[in-house]
């Protein structure tokens, strides 16, 4: 089967239950090719939509209504995996917010601190005297 | 129960009459919930799991529903959402789920026609899961039976010419993926 290239994009939207352009009507009067690629192309999209079908065609248990509600009647669901999830997720972000301001106000002390010790030791630094500045400046 | 479910429901002012009207709705949509949702996921449990959540948090949205009318669409499009997040959360969690095949609906044949059929069908939804997250509720939404354009598009709040233009590309995409062209 010999498809003319530059009709294939064409034929398969055709295949597709697209109408076809004028264009394309003429030419598949006329190729034999494509006409036969044509139906071939229609065959495999009505398959194919079969198979996708066969993959949703199921049966939901014949207990699932019992089970809704019985959910109903235990109250309102509040344990979900997204309640979890939401709740886990603030629970993080609550922590990590107590660890940040922890340590934030922990450094801020010891810097404080830090710079008192420095600045009393810069004061007994100029009160310092040598035990030579006694024999020097005391005369 | 009755009295539980009274606040909530949007049908009617009679409680009594409301939970048998929910339950009547629960009934009439539970297989295109279940369908929807087992088109997503491809496996039961996940598929039960996610019908029975939805018709939860159904209940408990029910009064913001004003249209009863819309209960199957709105059903439907919840199935769709919770399907596909819960679809998400498995793939983040790169958690390969291999009992697609268990209980399959594929006819009974010989061992090797149905490995084939098997292996076809697994090949199948991998490609619909490769499509774009548009073209593959369109496209599962379509399989489903009872479900026409028209309401498609209701699910998704899209319109109708949207609704058949992505089923046209993904019907596409997939007939080119399974041509040897």
């Amino acid at each position: 089967m010999l498809t003319c290239a530059r009709w294939l994009e064409e034929l398969i939207d055709h295949a597709l239950e697209r109408p076809a352009s004028a264009a394309l009507s003429a030419h598949l009067a006329t190729c034999a090719g494509c006409a036969a690629a044509l139906a071939d192309w229609r065959a495999r999209a009505d398959q194919l939509d079969a198979d996708v079908r066969t993959l949703v065609v199921r049966e939901p248990s014949s207990n699932l209504p019992s089970r809704v509600l019985a959910g109903i009647e235990s109250g309102p669901v509040l344990f979900t995996w997204a309640w979890q999830a939401r709740t886990a997720m603030v629970g993080a972000v609550l922590i990590a917010s107590i660890v940040f301001v922890t340590y934030d106000l922990g450094a801020l002390k010891n810097e404080r601190a830090q710079s008192t010790a420095t600045a009393s030791a810069g004061a007994a630094l100029s009160q310092w005297r040598a035990p030579t500045d006694v024999l020097l400046y005391d005369k | 129960m009755a009295g539980a479910r009274s606040e909530t429901m949007g049908f009617s002012t009679a409680s009594a009459h409301s939970a048998t009207e929910f339950e009547r709705r629960l009934r009439e949509t539970q297989r295109v919930v279940y369908q929807i949702a087992y088109g997503v996921l491809g496996n039961d449990a996940d598929a039960e799991d996610v019908s029975q959540d939805v018709f939860l948090r159904a209940y408990r949205k029910l009064g913001g529903l004003r249209d009863p009318e819309k209960f199957r669409a709105w059903v439907a499009r919840m199935s769709l959402r919770l399907a596909l997040n819960h679809q998400r959360a498995a793939d983040r969690a790169q958690r390969r789920n291999s009992s697609w095949f268990q209980n399959s609906a594929l006819p009974a044949a010989s061992a090797e026609t149905e490995v084939e059929a098997r292996d076809f069908h697994s090949r199948l939804r991998d490609e619909i899961r490769c499509l774009p997250e548009k073209l593959r509720g369109v496209l599962l939404l379509s399989a489903v039976n009872g479900l026409d354009t028209r309401e498609v598009a209701g699910i998704l709040g899209i319109p109708e010419g949207t609704v058949r233009s992505r089923l046209h590309s993904a019907r596409k995409q997939l007939l080119r993926r399974f041509s040897p062209c």
